[in-house]
Order: structure tokens, then sequence, then C-alpha cells
């Protein structure tokens, strides 16, 4: 049986996605004998040009060109994958549609005529996607999930409950409730097995909304925590302040 | 006059997205413009209205493959702000964890971005049915640096444990116990890149620059503290880095220019850090490279 083909594409990003692909020391090898990467620049010369039975797209779209890009990459993959925040929600990079282009760009550059940006969002935006590895970073093991599942022509069991869910299951003292840490963790996508709750530290949200998540709710408790209706905005326009259910979180209608 | 244009659209086994153009006339580069076209993203911008607690958070996202430099760099910057003085042992962790990212990043660079061009191959990846012992030692040795930015920072890409005043969870003694273990075992891989890598044949690019880096004092290795100096004279604290460096938007990239204030561009990284301070390497160090013949300063980039 001929190996089915993988292309790993960048868009606007970090590339710690990526290295997470590289990070998997001991399951490469086994990996590399069940996929064929035949486009991944970031760790191959050989650029190859398609069609790709899986391809995992890391960053946002943040300009036009980029928008022309996804397009392109959807037609040539059978499966499309968002890897990461940024390709699920426009990640980090999405901090920035709250402010005027023109205001951001004065910041940083001189000439602006060279600076060209739209605002950054997530791929879906503009494509239909197939499957969500979120995480800011991704999980590895996730990564792993989507391939072997793919494999098997199965649906991968990527976690719709939200980290509470998680750090109750591993019988973690709960941050929030016990020392006011105020903690994204209930309206958060799980699968990160409640990391940041798991080393003393409240959870940033950094894997967007869990399924049916209720942050109008959260944004009031946060309130009587005493965070200021700024500071509660602050908490949920972050990694995926362009998901409806973080706007409402925020009190952006 | 024989002129000719040598165009990379797409660098290859980089962080990041640029293209390179470059103009020979007569045998000699004329003209070299590297393109980053990687879009901006603006956190200079974004940043501005966040609390001071998220900084080093977002910031460590400017890199996903050098996320602890970043981190640490933010969170010192907020407290001198702040006046804030970490305690010896959250600077002693603090060191551990950038030295963590310096092995998982030099060994991904030295064997996965940079080998392959020497040995002749598109990638790592297609190393492993010759070279399958080299590429298992890169990510034995690899894994060695992750494991140990796990055990401080919980995460390997974007760690969460470090945050302004020291860290929220410190890795517990039988870890630290097996990890030293493993490293005292690892120094036979890490020998054995340094003689593979000192047994390339480079091109010979000897020319004169100015490197720039940390240096002592303190009295040792620079790694998270020091102060700023070139091979030129400079000689600056970190709060006088914008009296000495200036950044410069060219139309043909999306990431600043720096320069020197009055001269020109300047090398930074491994290269200019070891130069400026071979002295202060560790002694086994310092053998490895007599040993194969290494000599500090180089002044070839390759």
């Amino acid at each position: 049986m001929k190996k089915p083909t993988v292309g790993v594409f960048k868009f606007t990003s970090d590339g710690g996605c990526q290295l997470q692909i590289l990070n998997l020391e001991k399951e490469l090898f086994e990996l590399l004998k069940l996929i064929d990467i035949t486009y991944f620049p970031m760790a191959s010369r050989n650029f190859g040009s398609g069609p790709f039975d899986i391809g995992f797209v890391e960053g946002a779209v943040t300009c036009t060109e980029e928008i022309i890009k996804i397009k392109e990459i959807r037609k040539k993959c059978r499966i499309l994958v968002a890897l990461g925040s940024c390709a699920c929600y426009g990640g980090i990079s999405s901090i920035k549609n709250q402010r005027p282009q023109r205001e951001l760009e004065e910041k940083v550059y001189t000439d602006l005529t060279a600076v060209h940006s739209t605002k950054a969002y997530g791929i879906d935006q503009y494509v239909k996607v197939d499957a969500y590895v979120r995480g800011c970073p991704i999980d590895k093991t996730e990564f792993v999930e989507v391939v072997k599942s793919t494999l098997l022509e199965i649906k991968p069991n990527l976690r719709p409950h939200s980290v509470c869910v998680e750090c109750k299951l591993r019988e973690y003292p709960c941050i929030f409730l016990t020392e006011g840490k105020v903690c994204m963790g209930p309206v958060t996508s799980a699968g990160c097995g409640a990391l940041c709750p798991s080393k003393h530290r409240a959870c940033e949200g950094c894997r967007g909304p869990a399924s049916d998540p209720n942050t109008p709710s959260l944004a009031r408790t946060m309130l009587e925590y005493g965070l200021t209706p700024e500071e509660v905005r602050l908490k949920f326009i972050k990694y995926a302040g362009e998901t409806q259910a973080f706007k409402e979180g925020a009190g952006i209608k | 006059m024989k002129e000719k244009k040598i165009k990379v659209d797409y660098m290859a086994r980089v962080e990041g997205e640029a293209a390179l153009d470059i103009t020979v006339s007569n045998g000699e580069v004329a003209d070299l413009k590297l393109n980053v076209f990687e879009p901006a993203r603006f956190f200079e911008s974004f940043l501005i209205g966040r609390k001071f607690d998220e900084v080093p958070e977002i910031a460590s996202r400017i890199c996903g493959i050098c996320p602890v430099s970043h981190m640490l760099t933010s969170i010192q910057a907020v407290e001198d702000a702040l006046e804030i003085v970490p305690s010896g042992e959250t600077m002693r962790l603090r060191k551990l964890l950038a030295l963590s990212q310096w092995i998982q990043s030099h060994t991904l660079h030295t064997y996965m971005l940079a080998l392959p061009d020497y040995f002749g191959y598109q990638s790592v990846l297609n190393m492993i049915p010759e070279h399958r012992e080299l590429v298992e030692q890169a990510l034995r040795l690899k894994k060695l640096g992750n494991d140990l930015t796990v055990a401080i920072g919980g995460r390997e890409v974007h760690p969460v444990t470090p945050v302004v005043g020291g860290f929220t969870h410190v890795p517990p003694k039988d870890v630290v116990k097996d990890l030293l273990k493993r490293f005292k075992e690892a120094r036979k891989d890490a020998q054995n890149m340094v003689e593979i890598t000192a047994q390339i044949e480079l091109p010979d690019f000897t020319r004169d620059f100015e490197y720039v880096s940390l240096t002592s004092p303190p009295q040792e290795y620079p790694v998270i503290s020091g102060i700023i100096a070139s091979n030129k004279g400079l000689k600056f604290k970190k709060d006088e880095y914008r009296k000495n460096i200036h950044e410069v938007h060219v139309p043909h990239s999306n990431a600043l220019h720096s320069f020197v204030k009055g001269r020109s561009s300047f090398m930074v990284g491994p290269l200019a850090r070891v130069n400026l301070n071979y002295s202060l390497l560790a002694g086994e160090a310092r053998r490895a490279a007599e040993k194969n013949g290494l000599k500090f300063p180089s002044m070839n980039p390759f």
C-alpha cells in the first residue's frame, strides 16, 4: 500500500507547533514508517507539490497572500487539519484585531506603504477544516492521534470537554476555589492534561473554548473574585478572542 | 561585466519564512537581500495595555523554537521595572532552564537544520536509512534538553512555571537526580557531536566583522546575565541598549534590521558568545575544542 502523503504548512505563527512534530523524539521513526512527509520546509528542502492526504496548517491567516495560499492548499489536501490555536482561532496574533490596523503599524514600522496586514483569523474563516488540534502549542500526543485515526479512517478522539474535567479526574486541588487564582479552566477545551493547574498556575485559555461553555457565567464569577471588567476582557481576548464564546465572556456582542 | 542573479523564493530549514536575493557581479557578491516575508504580528503594539504578568507569557510566543529566551528576558525586564530582586535559587533554576533550551535548540540546528546540507541530504528524515545511529544520537540529545525544560518549565514549547518573581513549581528531587544521571551519560554523545562537526569541511569565509554578546561580570560564562560587549569596543548595560543599537525598517523585509550606532551590522548568537567568552567556558568544553582543533575567536561564520 502506498503511504499517505503529508504536508506541513506555515502561516503567521512562531513555529512551535511544527517543532512539536520534531519533538516526537520517541515516535518519529515509527511515524515515518507509516506516512510520507513530502512538504515540510522547516525540516526539508524537498518541496513536494502535492496532492496531500493530510495537510497540517500552522498559523493564522493575516494578509491577502495568505488568504490566496490557504485556498490553494485546501484544494490539494484531502484532509485539512488546523494545527494549534493560531490556525484554529487566530491565536495570539488575533489580540491585534481589537485595535485599528494603522495604529498597530505605526508603533513598529516607519514606511507604512511596505506593510500590508489584515485582521488575524483562524483558517476556517476562509476554508473548510476537517479537524482542529488545539493549544499553544499543540499537545504532541494529539498530533499522533490525528495521524493514527486518519490512517484508520476513523474520527480522532479529541476531547470536547473542559480543562476542569481533566483537572478533577487527575485529582488536582482547584486553585480557583482554594486560592482564588482566576482560572480559564471551566470554559477551555481539554487535552493538555490540565498542565497549568498541575503546576500551580491558572489556565489561560490557550486551547480555546470547550464545547458549550458558559463564558458569561465565568466572567461574572471573575468579577466576584475582584477582577475589573477590563481584566476579565484581557482573559478572554488572548488566544481565541475571535470565537463567539470568548467574545461573550469578554462582554463583546 | 558578467552579472548573475540567484533567487531563493522560500528558505528551507529555518524557523520563519524568508527569501534570499543575491546579485553576483564578476564573481563577487554585489547585492544581497534577505526578505523576511513572514507576516508581521505587531507584538510591540498589542502588548500595550496588557497586564505586567502576561508579558512573559505572550512574548514567549514570538518564537516557538527559543521561547525560554523571550520568556526569561521579559520576566527580567518586568522585574527590573518593578525593582524585584529574585532569589539565588530562582536565578540558578532560570539559568538551567535557559541552558536546557540551548541543548535542544543547538542540537536541532546542528543535526536537523544544518547537517543535511553538509552531508548532501534534503532533510534529516532522509538521513535515517544511511545514518541511523547519528540521527538517534541527535534525537537523544534533543530529548535530554527538552526533558530538562519540561522538568523545570512544565512544557518544552512555551513553559508555564516561570513567572515574574520566580517559579510556580520547582522540580522534585527524584526527577532532578534522574536527569543528572542522564546528563553524565550524555557527555559521550556531546563529545561525539563536537568530533563530527569538527570533521566537516567548511567553506572558509573568514573576514572582519563585529560580534556582540553578553559577557562577564559576573565571572562566569554568560547565560542570562552580564553586560553587553563586542570585539570592537562596545561595552554597555542592558538598559543602555537603545543608546547603542538602533533598529531600522527596510522596505524589503518585515523583520527590522539592527545596527551598532555609528557603525554597521553585527553578529549575535553562539559564535559571538564563544568568541567573547572562550576563557570562561567549562574546562571540559575547552579541552574538547582543543582536542578537535577548534580555535576561538573564529571569524568564519560557518
